[in-house]
């Protein structure tokens, strides 16, 4: 199972940098096709990472949701899954590039940071324990999935120096703000059971609200003047970086209560 | 006067002025939780930027309700209306977050109680001045096949004065709840039973894992640092398991304070450290380490939290709405 595992995840990262670049040659040359295999191969991709998934759920006998390694595989996984559904909706393909760069960029990291961890899971301590785990790690996981879909989007907007999405990054930003405070809700009441506070200043959890108030500032402003357009975008793409702090620099810099590997 | 006092007002009451105090919250956790993690938080200055920020968001909020019977008239669309009152619910229960804070920062208590089975802790007292205590029936630890930790378990009986009110078994994630008190498993630890012998006399001690104890009539002391379940030098000062396969004290030795060597001694081993002076560590006693609190602001903040959820979805429930074809896409509403 770890060897599948293994192979459906490289698999998944190649395909994804793979569709990253027909979309990028796709939005130099225009040509449809590059756009349809772009997609074929993003489709391919998120097949692959959800067989990685479903191996992972078989052989832990549980979600794929309790530590650093399957978050990252189920964020990637949803994220993708949010930009098909997104291009199904608008036709609009200018932003697969940077969303399956990224997507190939955090399979990468799960080579990089934690190459024996595909087989390897251990059981549940007791703190994980609870029924609130599955709740607040998914919400967390969508909220993630949609900072990345919206930063893909505002990333793009920045970069051709137009606005006509921006409707698109507020919906992706709005959706994530909205799964992030249940997931912080979530994660409080959790707490409140298992530590003894609903808050501890935790790294996580500090970065976490950095992260939500990033965003609250954001759905403030994103329609004012001197903010609209090109500030909002660059406060969705600063939002997405902290996002990847809040898991990446919190996990493997920072120790805390939230420290599961 | 008056003309001052509405310019307050204004400044205090504006959506500008919340927007800035929540950028400097985020400054100051991101600052704060890097340079001071520890004492950051119970400084002046960031519960004075709470306060402000809790200030701006009631006010804020009271202009909302307000404003709300125009605001949803104005509406048709029952989207929109539906994001009107998703704003109200979501500051609203922001506003009870804070509440709820704050009580628990001015009347709540919180402490840790260790108690080894067969011990009795005072956890606090009545209305009536009564004592109501803690006592531990058993500490267990369960484990996985592979011998990692599943559980934590501490079997205790409550009292009021002598009467029994409650038992029950406390673990992670299911503390025992009494009259607004809530008893958490924390951690837990081992207290080493000591004998000590100097100059003929004989001293016993229940002693904690770093704790120096002297050995009488002699300029010796030993520490006992720490209980390994399973030793293995190989492991230095790591257990090889959780389970006591080869339990050992790993202690040391000083002569006037000075370190003259480290060992690490089976039970009932009595060990000679210098002619007249020996120790012998004779069995383990396991305690429970628990949380005992006390926060009156529960309840609001436990009210603030699920009115935050529900008005953030309402409040962006415009996300599924059908957007205007436009292309400069402005949002219309409000």
């Amino acid at each position: 199972m770890a060897v599948l595992i293994k192979i459906s995840i490289g698999l998944a990262m190649f395909v994804y940098l793979i569709s990253g670049i027909l979309y990028a040659v796709g939005l130099k040359t225009r040509h449809n096709q590059l756009f349809q295999a772009a997609k074929l191969a993003a489709i391919t991709g998120v097949l692959a990472n959800l067989t990685a998934l479903v191996a992972r759920t078989i052989i832990s006998g549980r979600l794929p949701l309790t530590d650093g390694y399957e978050f990252l595989i189920s964020f990637t996984f949803i994220s993708v899954l949010l930009y098909l559904l997104y291009e199904k909706m608008s036709q609009s393909k200018t932003s697969g590039a940077v969303l399956m760069f990224i997507a190939a960029l955090l399979l990468a990291s799960v080579f990089i940071l934690m190459p024996h961890q595909h087989g390897a899971y251990s059981p549940l301590m007791p703190a994980l324990k609870s029924p609130w785990l599955t709740s607040h790690v998914l919400t967390a996981v969508i909220a993630y999935s949609a900072f990345t879909l919206g930063a893909a989007l505002a990333a793009v907007q920045l970069v051709k120096k137009e606005n006509n999405e921006d409707i698109n990054v507020y919906r992706a930003a709005g959706g994530g703000f909205v799964m992030l405070s249940i997931s912080i809700v979530l994660g409080g009441i959790w707490a409140e059971q298992a530590w003894g506070t609903y808050w501890s200043w935790d790294p996580k959890e500090t970065w976490a609200l950095v992260t939500w108030i990033i965003y609250a500032i954001y759905l403030h402003v994103y329609r004012s003047k001197g903010w609209k357009g090109s500030n909002a975008n660059l406060m969705v793409v600063a939002g997405f970086i902290l996002v990847l702090f809040t898991f990446f620099g919190v996990n493997y810099l920072l120790s805390g209560l939230h420290s599961y590997g | 006067m008056g003309h001052v006092f509405n310019n307050m007002f204004k400044i205090s009451s504006s959506m500008k002025t919340g927007v800035a105090l929540l950028a400097l919250l985020a400054v100051f956790s991101a600052v704060g939780s890097s340079i001071l993690p520890d004492r950051f938080y119970h400084l002046l200055l960031f519960n004075a930027l709470l306060i402000m920020l809790f200030i701006n968001l009631g006010l804020c909020t009271f202009n909302r309700c307000l404003k709300l019977r125009k605001l949803l008239a104005k509406q048709t669309d029952i989207i929109k209306q539906l994001r009107q009152w998703g704003l109200l619910i979501l500051h609203s229960g922001l506003i009870f977050i804070l509440i709820g804070g704050m009580i628990n920062g001015w009347a709540g208590h919180s402490g840790t109680v260790k108690l080894a089975e067969g011990e009795r802790a005072l956890i606090t007292r009545d209305k009536e001045g009564e004592k109501v205590t803690l006592f531990l029936e058993a500490f267990e630890i369960e484990l996985y096949e592979n011998n990692m930790p599943s559980q934590y378990l501490s079997r205790v009986s409550l009292y009021k004065g002598d009467r029994l009110e409650q038992q029950a078994t406390i673990s992670v994630n299911h503390p025992l709840q009494y009259e607004g008190i809530k008893i958490y498993q924390q951690s837990y630890g081992s207290m080493v039973d000591v004998t000590i012998e100097g100059q003929g006399q004989v001293d016993t001690f229940t002693a904690q894992e770093g704790q120096l104890l002297d050995i009488p009539g002699s300029s010796w002391q030993v520490k006992v640092f720490k209980y390994i379940p399973d030793f293995d030098p190989a492991y230095g000062m790591e257990s090889k398991s959780i389970q006591p396969n080869n339990p050992r004290i790993i202690y040391s030795v000083y002569q006037d304070k000075v370190l003259m060597g480290v060992g690490a001694a089976p039970f009932g081993e009595r060990i000679e450290i210098d002619s007249a002076a020996y120790v012998e560590f004779n069995g383990l006693k396991s305690y429970s380490v628990l949380k005992v609190k006390e926060d009156p602001g529960l309840p609001y903040a436990g009210a603030g939290g699920i009115l935050f959820m529900l008005g953030a979805a309402l409040a962006e429930i415009n996300i599924f709405a059908k957007p205007r074809k436009s292309t400069d896409s402005k949002m219309a509403e409000e």
